[in-house]
């Protein structure tokens, strides 16, 4: 057993440092989290933005950017706990969570698990379900979990390197070859399904869907419609997996200031994203 | 909440053209598509070759597809607009590879439907008023100036005549026609140069010459002295067939505001654009100091990449205001509609704010103005204002009766 050092919770997570930028300086605090194997930088343009009306903090998730990697291999979980006490180390109880792709299923935990911190959450393309299997992937999938177990059974009987020099090359995503040290961290956030956190999240959500998304499709977006009960969901024809870069940050910006704008209609940000009327 | 494609106004947005600019108007026209509303609109990127060709097709979308440049314009469709009613969209007059339409389809059914017409280009044939004329006889919806705001404003000494005559202070200026220097070089050159010397407001050295019609700082040019002003008549007389000259401001300061059309038009906070060499701005300061893109290869970022000071808070209130509220006549003076940038001299010997020229397309559309003003106003609703307003002039212009019936012939 771990004994609980000073930087541990009750909980027992690891209160890994947390980097941040922050954007503005009044209305509503906006937390934004971003995708895996990026960093904060991949949110500053749409992080600007929505700090013109609100008061933005983008964080580096830990082992990411600039916040050291956990000692331990975290689950989205672990990681939705880190977030809860980072909001009350900073005094911005409750939040506006924006979590995109990996950043979305730690929104998503964080919403079901600690729901007083949270006054709403966007999911941008979020990940954290499971893709549901047509017959072609599920064939594959069986193949290459078959290859894998036979790779790995080679090795332990032989001594051999067949599983790290054949098989992952061929089959690991692009990801998960350049985990490196969050290679663990990464498997296990893969394999989780959030669908019963998605279930209890209570608060106001807003998915917002870039169409031409392989890696977290539509699909996604409309099954987190139908398992969170307050939800809207906006699909964005022609945008991809981070429909945020570059100028498509203001399509991005316009959409999630018109929600949080929606949810309260006499705050600071009234009239934000209604063009110039 | 649904956004199938039927519901979604299909907007064509037109970028490239035949003018120095070209590049710069992919960046602005590419920019835009990627900030524009998908959920309402789907834009269309069609772009108009050098050689004065226009192609439609998503394969437009990438910057790669330039560099590829001319094979990769067999994958997209070739088009054009017919300037006649009624048409409904753009005319297919060569499938590319792939496309929806193959030569076979008659070319009365190869239309590809558009809405709203969003102009992008930047100076000749697209700033000018020409490619609004032929939008007006296809009486499509189309953005921002019309044929005449758009021509006057291109031409930097009737826009300067026009605004004058509504009390905005100008430098005295006059123009020069390449002809009074083409028949015979030596002499006329001196008796040119007296005309000019002899024009209230010139009569002193150093004198600037700019081209009358172009824009991003080409062919321009200061004189010190008589064989410097010949120097730079020549200069200029390269790339356009007019120049104006003005007295030089040396200790000058530059102050741009964008205007955004409306019932009542509105203007923006103001930029001082910053110069790298303390100089007048060039080409380069305008295009190539883009900051780095995301993915590693920089990118230019057109005129969203300069450096500049936006909103400068250590200016007095005094010349701010005054600087909105001339961008603002001048736009309403000018009749023009969409986004301008009104760009000012301050002559800081006295302080005395000058209204240079007008931009009736200007670079990046003035977005990054536009998001620093107050309130801010994001790229994407300033789009679909932009869209908003030009649906409701056709609207106004169609009800416009333009028959009264033969009478006259039959008599
Ligand atoms: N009379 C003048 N005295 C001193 N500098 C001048 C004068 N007129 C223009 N300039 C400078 O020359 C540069 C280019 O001039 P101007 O903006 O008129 O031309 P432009 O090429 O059309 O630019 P743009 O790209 O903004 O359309 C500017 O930096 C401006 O400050």
């Amino acid at each position: 057993m771990v004994t609980m050092t000073q930087s541990e919770t009750q909980s027992g997570v690891q209160l890994v440092p947390i980097n941040s930028v922050r954007y503005g300086k009044k209305g509503d605090v906006v937390l934004m989290m971003h995708g895996w194997g990026v960093n904060l930088d991949s949110m500053r343009i749409l992080g600007e933005l929505l700090g013109k009306w609100n008061q933005v903090i983008i964080v580096d998730m830990p082992g990411f950017g600039k916040s050291p990697k956990p000692d331990a291999d975290w689950d989205t979980i672990q990681y939705a706990e880190r977030m809860a006490k980072y909001i009350d180390e900073e005094n911005i109880s409750p939040a506006h969570i924006v979590g995109h792709s990996f950043g979305g299923r730690v929104a998503i935990r964080l919403a079901s698990r600690f729901p007083e911190k949270v006054k709403s959450v966007v999911l941008i393309n979020g990940a954290g379900l499971q893709r549901k299997m047509t017959g072609k992937r599920k064939f594959k999938s069986l193949r290459t979990k078959f290859l894998s177990k036979s790779c790995k059974a080679l090795d332990s009987m032989f001594g051999t390197k067949t599983y790290q020099n054949w098989y992952t090359p061929r089959f690991a995503s692009a990801d998960y070859l350049n985990a490196g040290p969050m290679r663990n961290i990464m498997v296990k956030s893969v394999t989780e399904d959030v669908t019963p956190d998605a279930l209890k999240v209570t608060a106001p959500t807003f998915l917002l869907w870039g169409e031409k998304d392989d890696e977290t499709p539509v699909e996604f977006g409309e099954r987190f419609h139908s398992l969170i009960k307050n939800s809207q969901l906006i699909v964005m024809p022609g945008k991809d997996h981070f429909p945020f870069m570059d100028e498509g940050a203001h399509v991005c910006a316009s959409y999630i200031l018109k929600f949080f704008r929606s949810l309260d209609p006499t705050a600071s940000n009234a009239g934000a994203g209604e063009g110039v009327k | 909440m649904q956004n199938g494609d039927r519901t979604r106004k299909t907007i064509a947005v037109m970028f490239g053209g035949r003018s120095v600019e070209h590049e710069i108007s992919i960046i602005t026209g590419l920019q835009l598509i990627k900030a524009m509303d998908v959920v309402k609109y789907n834009p269309m990127p069609v772009y108009i070759a050098p050689s004065g060709k226009w192609y439609a097709g998503n394969a437009l979308l990438n910057r790669d597809f330039y560099k590829r440049m001319p094979a990769s314009l067999t994958e997209v469709d070739e088009v054009t607009l017919l300037p006649q009613p009624d048409v409904g969209g753009l005319t297919v007059l060569r499938p590319g590879q792939g496309s929806d339409f193959s030569l076979e389809t008659g070319t009365d059914r190869r239309i590809l439907p558009v809405d709203v017409f969003f102009v992008s280009f930047h100076g000749t044939f697209g700033e000018d008023g020409c490619i609004q004329g032929v939008l007006e006889m296809a009486e499509v919806p189309y953005t921002g100036c019309g044929v005449l705001s758009a021509a006057v404003g291109m031409s930097k000494y009737h826009c300067k005549k026009l605004l004058e005559s509504h009390g905005i202070p100008v430098l005295p200026g006059v123009v020069v026609n390449r002809e009074s220097i083409e028949v015979n070089l030596g002499n006329n050159l001196t008796q040119v140069r007296e005309e000019i010397m002899s024009s209230p407001g010139l009569e002193k050295f150093p004198l600037f010459v700019k081209p009358v019609n172009l824009g991003s700082s080409i062919g321009i040019s200061k004189a010190k002295d008589k064989a410097g002003l010949d120097a730079a008549l020549m200069q200029v007389f390269k790339y356009d067939y007019s120049a104006i000259v003005e007295p030089c401001l040396d200790n000058k300061m530059e102050i741009n505001v964008s205007v955004l059309d409306d019932t009542e038009p509105i203007a923006s906070v103001l930029e001082i654009p910053v110069s790298s060499t303390g100089d007048e701005l060039t080409y380069e300061d305008k295009y190539m100091r883009g900051g780095g893109s995301k993915k590693g290869a920089p990118q230019s970022q057109g005129m969203a990449g300069l450096t500049r000071v936006i909103d400068p808070q250590d200016m007095n209130q005094e010349m701010k205001d005054a600087a909105q509220d001339y961008a603002r006549r001048a736009f309403k003076a000018l009749g023009c509609a969409g986004v301008a940038r009104i760009d000012f001299m301050v002559d800081l010997n006295d302080n005395q704010l000058y209204f240079n020229e007008i931009n009736t397309l200007p670079g990046s559309l003035a977005f990054y103005l536009w998001m620093n003003s107050h309130p801010p106003i994001f790229y994407t609703d300033m789009l679909t204002h932009i869209i908003e307003r030009a649906e409701l002039r056709s609207h106004r212009r169609s009800s416009l009766s333009r028959e009264i019936g033969f009478k006259a012939l039959f008599k």
